[in-house]
């Protein structure tokens, strides 16, 4: 069996139910290794021999963890036999760097692997260039690596567990079974969402039994996450491509670039929140709660907001590991203080946290992958957040010599509208071939500006008829209503459970009806490759 | 604590602090003035606040900050 | 387990064996409400086959199969212009051999060409056969196979008859516009060693091939000039099956006259040919079939002058090259 996406037979129909299975009909002492099992033989499938990789990521943090362990153990015994306050100072201080030394080890072998895989052909690439621009005669040759697919889920994990043991957030784990099940857990595997050890590893262990709410519930998730991606994203996907790809070649002006960016930006977050909510309902399933990874990020009214509501768990990952520990250390608080003093209150963090936001967005830029246009996609948003912040107390100054109020409506629909736009052309950038290509699309998207292809029936002629523009009107508009209950603070789920039998009933079957038949799948659709499984 | 709400009113003015238990979860306090607030804390009473103590619970509100500046000094 | 707790769930695991039962009837019935009113009646989903079914019956001298290779490779007015016999290319995009078949029934159906060539990349295509329960699941709930029929039946009369009449001016062609320079390296080249055909599209293509001889149509296999995806020993392959089964082959990556230059014919750095390449493909393959098969020139035919008509607009379109 192969899988390559949650929403798939292979995983809904055969994978997951197989495992609920098992695990419902096991000892509850059995079930994390029902879990466990499952997990690796679901690696397996999708990189078989590369596990090797994800083996040493679990057991490099796990006994690293427990020398962490051992080194604060040792501390505190030392200390309380240490009588001046000068030899506390000195076990402080050695012990101190002992366990850095342990920390800095974890994050070189993890990140270590992931750099390796992943960026050194970019490097050497670049390097190389670097070698014919000078007119160097050197060379070296670029490697190849095959990479596991989730390494830079996974990773990420590995580094938080190492930190947070390291900052006693957590303690080290003894039971290597709960590591490797709170590294490797199935659903998140692939796609995330990058979880911390004090979010799923106890619920994950603890071999709860299958509850009927949490099975029904769950179901409900992957159909909905299966909606999002098959009904919406794989139909979009062909316009989309067609755009992308062939934009030069149909001659398409300015507004059907945008168009494209739009559509494009829709398509990515259908089919990445739509996997996610596979990927949550399959852990509700088995009573296991995963962060959630989006919430309603077109309803943020800044660039900010929205990397609070869209991939959450990477940006609070970035936020708690990059951005504190950056700002937060020696120098840069110096550089606040003092910053204070000059610039005064509005502008007296900026210098330390423009730095560290330059940090932050370099490393989601990387990311996200090896190449120039994903740098320049973290570039992007570096200006514009760090713009954003520069200019605020300019703006509320303007806005209230202007008497505009930011909490009516009006402006809060203006500044959606426009976060909306500036996170559709980060995208476009995002999906563009490589820099040169994004910054032809940018330069036709100002300069030839029209709305003229847009009516003229080009549309038409790249992929979708009518009647797929009619579904994509409707299955979007499903998707945006049950984004406002969510906002408004409801779930729709419970909403619908409230409801009797004869209208529940028929909303289940007819959510599931119209994924079968309305789903961009078959002949005449290609099968899609995940777009988020990559990175 | 008057030391505190004082550096705390410096930095983000409009906000009552005496109540007031969100000031992270109505992102009243966003990432920049954490910064400031941080730095502000340090040199006003002389501690180091490490990255773990920033989280939630710890600055949602006056109260809670004012706890951990005690517990920070106390270990000093 | 005490007794209050036992009826819950009891109604609980009732319940949802009976929500499961409802949600298999639901697509039972869609299955048989979507599902074509004879078997041989399968809508060829994809558009630009479909204009072979709104061609008068009988007109077509010559049927091409295949996936994108085909229909970036053959282009039938080209052909027409040179040498005028008609044909037409019923290709999509990754097209299972098991749709080629389908699609050759629906097309013999209304047309008596002198000849059938299916295209040989598509031989390659890995059909979902590892997993038999899926594919069990599938005849059983035919509306995953037949669902994007929404987009042409009519739901009033429960459609079982739909009219064809969208006509394709390309006739199935799909003209690529775009160079991407690709590598003129050999890539042909000669083994003794066979990369075979999955077991199951052997078998397919075996029938395919028996009901076109059947109608008495002959059948030629065609590998198109692709420098990624051919080489010998899928050549020693097809060759082997095209002398298995009595139909003949043509393996245009072995035809040095026709003269691909990688580094301007191919769209995609030698998967799929461009204009360009088309061009030369089809004024050799048009020269072949007609001298082979004995075809003959209706450029004069009366009934075919909508044919010379289309050349002018194939000009336009195809202009800048």
């Amino acid at each position: 069996m192969k899988i390559t996406s949650y929403i798939s037979v292979a995983y809904l129909a055969i994978f997951l139910p197989a495992s609920i299975l098992l695990y419902t009909i096991v000892p509850k002492k059995a079930r994390p290794f029902v879990l466990l099992t499952a997990s690796f033989v679901f690696f397996w499938f999708i990189s078989e021999f590369l596990i090797v990789y994800l083996l040493i990521s679990i057991l490099s943090i796990y006994l690293l963890a427990l020398c962490l362990d051992k080194l604060k153990k040792q501390r505190s015994a030392a200390l309380a036999a240490a009588a001046s306050k000068e030899e506390k100072k000195a076990i402080k201080s050695k012990n101190g760097s002992k366990q850095l030394a342990v920390v800095i080890v974890g994050v070189l072998i993890n990140i270590g692997i992931l750099a390796v895989l992943k960026y050194s052909p970019f490097l050497f690439t670049n390097i190389n260039l670097f070698f014919r621009l000078t007119h160097s005669k050197l060379a070296v040759e670029v490697p190849n690596f095959l990479a596991p697919i989730g390494i830079s889920f996974y990773s990420l994990q590995a580094v938080s567990y190492i930190h947070d043991v390291y900052k006693e957030k957590i303690q080290a784990d003894k039971n290597i079974a709960r590591v490797a099940l709170f590294m490797s857990f199935f659903p998140i595997l692939m796609e995330g969402p990058i979880c911390r050890y004090s979010d799923t590893a106890e619920a994950l262990y603890s071999g709860e039994r299958l509850h009927y709410r949490n099975l029904t519930f769950g179901a409900q998730r992957l159909a909905f996450g299966a909606f999002k991606k098959i009904v919406i994203a794989d139909r979009l996907n062909i316009i989309v491509t067609t755009i992308f790809k062939d934009y030069e070649a149909y001659d398409f002006d300015g507004g059907l670039i945008l168009l494209g960016a739009i559509l494009y930006t829709i398509e990515l977050y259908m089919e990445f929140s739509g996997t996610i909510d596979v990927v949550i309902g399959s852990g509700e399933m088995f009573g296991v709660t995963i962060p959630e990874n989006f919430r309603q990020p077109f309803f943020s009214k800044s660039i900010t907001e929205f990397w609070q509501r869209w991939h959450i768990t990477l940006g609070t990952w970035f936020r708690d590991y990059i951005f504190y520990p950056v700002t937060m250390s020696k120098p840069m608080k110096k550089l606040t203080k003092n910053a204070r003093k000059k610039l005064g209150r509005d502008y007296g963090p900026m210098p330390a946290s423009i730095i560290a936001f330059f940090c932050v967005w370099l490393c989601n830029g990387l990311w996200h992958g090896a190449g120039w246009e994903y740098i320049f996609f973290g570039m992007y948003h570096f200006v514009l957040i760090s713009l954003g912040s520069l200019i605020l107390p300019l703006s509320n100054t303007v806005l209230g010599k202007l008497k505009i109020d930011r909490n009516k409506w009006p402006y809060k629909v203006f500044c959606i509208v426009r976060t909306a736009l500036l996170v559709c052309i980060g995208e476009m950038i995002f999906n563009s071939r490589g820099i040169k290509d994004s910054l032809r699309m940018l330069r036709i998207m100002f300069t030839q500006f029209s709305f003229k292809s847009l009516f003229d029936g080009s549309i038409l002629s790249i992929g979708l008829d009518a009647y797929d523009i009619i579904i994509l009107f409707v299955a979007i508009a499903i998707v945006f209503v049950v984004g406002i209950i969510k906002e408004k603070g409801k779930s729709p789920r419970q909403l619908i459970a409230a409801k009797p039998i004869f209208v529940r009933w028929p909303i289940y079957i007819g959510l599931v009806v119209f994924v079968v038949v309305f789903g961009a799948y078959g002949a005449g659709y290609l099968p899609i490759d995940p777009i988020y499984a990559s990175f | 604590m008057d030391r505190l709400i004082e550096i705390l009113e410096d930095i983000q003015p409009d906000a009552d602090y005496e109540t007031c238990t969100t000031l992270i979860d109505d992102h009243i306090l966003g990432s920049l003035q954490i910064i400031s607030l941080v730095a502000e804390i340090e040199d006003e009473f002389d501690i180091t606040i490490p990255t773990v103590e920033i989280k939630p619970e710890n600055f949602n509100s006056a109260q809670s900050l004012m706890a951990m500046i005690e517990r920070l000094e106390d270990e000093g | 387990m005490d007794k209050k707790k036992v009826k819950p769930v009891v109604q609980k695991i009732i319940g949802s064996i009976i929500f499961i039962l409802l949600l298999a009837l639901v697509l039972l019935l869609l299955s048989y409400w979507f599902a074509p009113s004879k078997s041989e009646d399968i809508t060829m989903q994809d558009v630009k086959p479909n204009g072979v079914l709104a061609e008068p019956d009988q007109t077509l001298d010559v049927l091409l199969f295949g996936d994108s290779e085909a229909y970036t490779a053959f282009s039938p007015v080209q052909m027409w212009k040179e040498q005028g016999f008609p044909s037409f290319v019923c290709a999509s995009s990754s097209q299972y051999i098991s749709l080629t078949e389908s699609f050759v029934h629906q097309s013999l159906d209304h047309q008596s060409p002198k000849v059938v060539i299916l295209e040989t990349n598509a031989f390659y295509r890995k059909m979902r056969s590892d997993n038999a329960l899926i594919t069990r699941l599938e005849n059983m709930f035919s509306i995953l196979q037949f669902h994007n029929r929404w987009k042409t039946m009519s739901p009033l009369r429960l459609d079982k008859n739909v009219s064809y009449n969208w006509k394709d001016d390309m006739k199935g062609y799909k003209y690529a516009k775009l160079t991407t320079k690709g590598k003129n390296k050999e890539y042909m080249v000669k083994t003794d060693e066979i990369e075979p055909i999955q077991k199951k599209n052997t078998q397919y293509i075996e029938r395919i091939v028996q009901y076109c001889h059947d109608k008495g149509v002959k059948v030629l296999f065609v590998s198109t000039p692709s420098s990624k995806n051919w080489n010998y020993k899928r050549h020693n392959a097809v060759a082997a099956l095209a002398k298995k089964t009595g139909a003949d082959y043509l393996d245009l990556n072995l035809e040095k006259s026709i003269q691909i230059d990688w580094q301007t014919d191919t769209a995609d750095a030698g998967d799929h040919l461009n204009f360009r390449g088309t061009k030369k493909v089809c004024s050799f393959l048009g020269e072949y079939l007609y001298k082979t098969y004995q075809l003959e020139d209706k450029r004069n035919d009366p009934a075919y002058s909508e044919w010379n008509n289309l050349i002018d607009k194939y000009e336009r379109l195809t202009a800048e090259n």
